[in-house]
């Protein structure tokens, strides 16, 4: 998973333990589905701990009328306690108890409630009261909740939720806690375009403090939709990109934009390599290029230095060259995205023990494609250091020929 | 493995298999975590225990928190 994703993990890890997520950052070297298994023995651990009582107050809820059982749990049982019932009683019955319950008495039951417990219970709500929940929960800025039940609402409550908030920032911090990222994609696709451009948009306003927000829905909404949302934050101004990029150096989020920097149009991807961030500050380069070697993105990476200028493709080679081993990594993306043409270029920029090193590698996928060496070793000759193949090339054509024969 | 680990990972049910990164942390910060997990559980409790001395007899309360239910009631 994205390191935008453990963040969010460790956020709601730390809204079931009611602790501040500041103080647990270290929890951010964790990989997300341990974080998600920790809050699921978290949460697991209580309901086993109090399932005793929990099945009997739901023997008893079965005797009584709906409103009756509404008035007891609103009266007498905290939420916590309600919400471990609900997960016990069958949705029939749950549902006329649910329907008695105050809005702010539901949304703080729904702050405990498991929602693979309640599934049926979900379903068989009313819209408008699931709606009304959904209100509630924003307008306390409860968006942990809201985001971990997404998964489990009808795509009609979803709806009448997003038409009824007005703020586009309670949507992007919401979004942010979606559990399922397919479902995000899903929920995005309800929004009209021209919302979701406006809510891109709150990017550009530092006082909002969504960007992180920002980047996250355009990193896990799928492909086509991630190059337009991306591409409409690369249409802003200079100030903007330099927050986003800023944002990802110091939150460490590289590998998380990497792959959407990829996915942008050529226009937006030339506007990105010009920033003067990139010139300016050194040490941004040097950590994407770090990030690409440790994550595999010099697929993404390649491309992106086609489109900048001259003195900017020697700072990537000059970083590049000084990361140990990177050579065969960036030959094998360049070899599963055919981007021998670009590699080229960046090796011909290198010293000559490192050029040879590249035309040792390129031979030994030679061995089993030997079109390809050909091929890499015509781009090294139009690059000018095409005299490291000349040996190895004669090597493989001197041993087609012992084949032939 | 650590006494904090072994704490924590009693506490989560969980076996060290599944989850393998806690390993990583040093003591300080899985003490932390651990602290976090057993206010949060007490808490939790408290808040369970209080809604029902506050709704039902005390004999009730006692037999309802003697030992977690045998099959689906």
């Amino acid at each position: 998973m994205s390191r935008l994703g453990v963040r969010a993990e460790v956020a709601k890890l730390c809204h079931v333990l009611g602790v501040d997520p500041a103080e647990f950052v270290f929890l951010r070297r964790l990989p997300a589905e341990e974080l998600y298994e920790m809050r699921r023995a978290a949460v697991e651990g209580r309901a086993q701990r109090h399932a005793r009582a929990a099945r009997w107050i739901a023997v008893a809820a079965r005797r009584l009328p709906g409103w009756l059982s509404a008035w007891l749990c609103e009266h007498l049982f905290g939420p916590p306690l309600v919400a471990l019932v609900a997960g016990e009683l069958p949705a029939r019955l749950a549902v006329p108890i649910a329907n008695h319950l105050s809005i702010p008495y539901m949304a703080a039951v729904s702050h405990y409630l498991d929602p693979r417990r309640a599934h049926d219970l979900i379903q068989r709500m009313p819209v408008e009261r699931i709606v009304e929940e959904g209100r509630e929960l924003i307008r306390q800025r409860d968006y942990i909740t809201v985001g971990r039940f997404v998964d489990f609402l009808p795509d009609a409550a979803v709806a009448g939720i997003l038409e009824r908030i007005d703020d586009d920032e309670h949507l992007l911090r919401a979004s942010f806690f979606v559990e399922s990222k397919n479902r995000l994609d899903h929920i995005v696709r309800l929004l009209p375009l021209e919302r979701l451009r406006r809510a891109i948009l709150l990017a550009v306003y530092p006082e909002r403090d969504v960007l992180i927000e920002v980047m996250s829905l355009v990193v896990h909404v799928s492909y086509g939709l991630q190059r337009e949302l991306g591409d409409l934050a690369a249409e802003q101004d200079d100030a903007v990109l330099d927050r986003i990029v800023h944002a990802a150096q110091v939150e460490d989020l590289w590998a998380d934009i990497l792959p959407v920097l990829a996915n942008l149009s050529v226009k937006s991807q030339m506007k990105l390599v010009d920033l003067p961030v990139l010139r300016e500050e050194p040490e941004v380069l040097e950590r994407i290029l770090r990030v690409a070697d440790a994550e595999n993105l010099w697929y993404c990476v390649l491309p992106l230095y086609g489109l900048m200028r001259e003195e900017m493709k020697d700072r990537v080679a000059e970083g590049a060259a000084v990361i140990e081993g990177a050579m065969a990594r960036v030959c094998e993306a360049a070899l599963i995205m055919e981007h021998w043409q670009l590699l080229a270029d960046v090796v011909a920029r290198l010293p000559r023990p490192r050029q040879e090193l590249f035309a040792e590698i390129v031979c030994a996928y030679g061995e089993i494609d030997p079109d390809l060496m050909a091929r890499v070793a015509g781009y090294a000759e139009e690059k000018g250091f095409g005299a490291v193949f000349r040996q190895p090339l004669a090597a493989a054509q001197a041993l087609r020929a012992d084949w032939v024969i | 493995m650590s006494e904090e680990l072994q704490h924590l990972l009693a506490t989560l049910r969980r076996p060290a298999e599944s989850l393998p990164s806690l390993a990583t942390l040093d003591e300080n910060e899985l003490a932390r975590l651990r602290t976090a997990v057993d206010v949060a559980n007490a808490r939790y409790d408290r808040a369970i225990r209080s809604s029902l001395t506050q709704s039902l007899p005390a004999a009730v309360v006692r037999w309802l928190a003697r030992s977690p239910a045998k099959g689906k009631a």
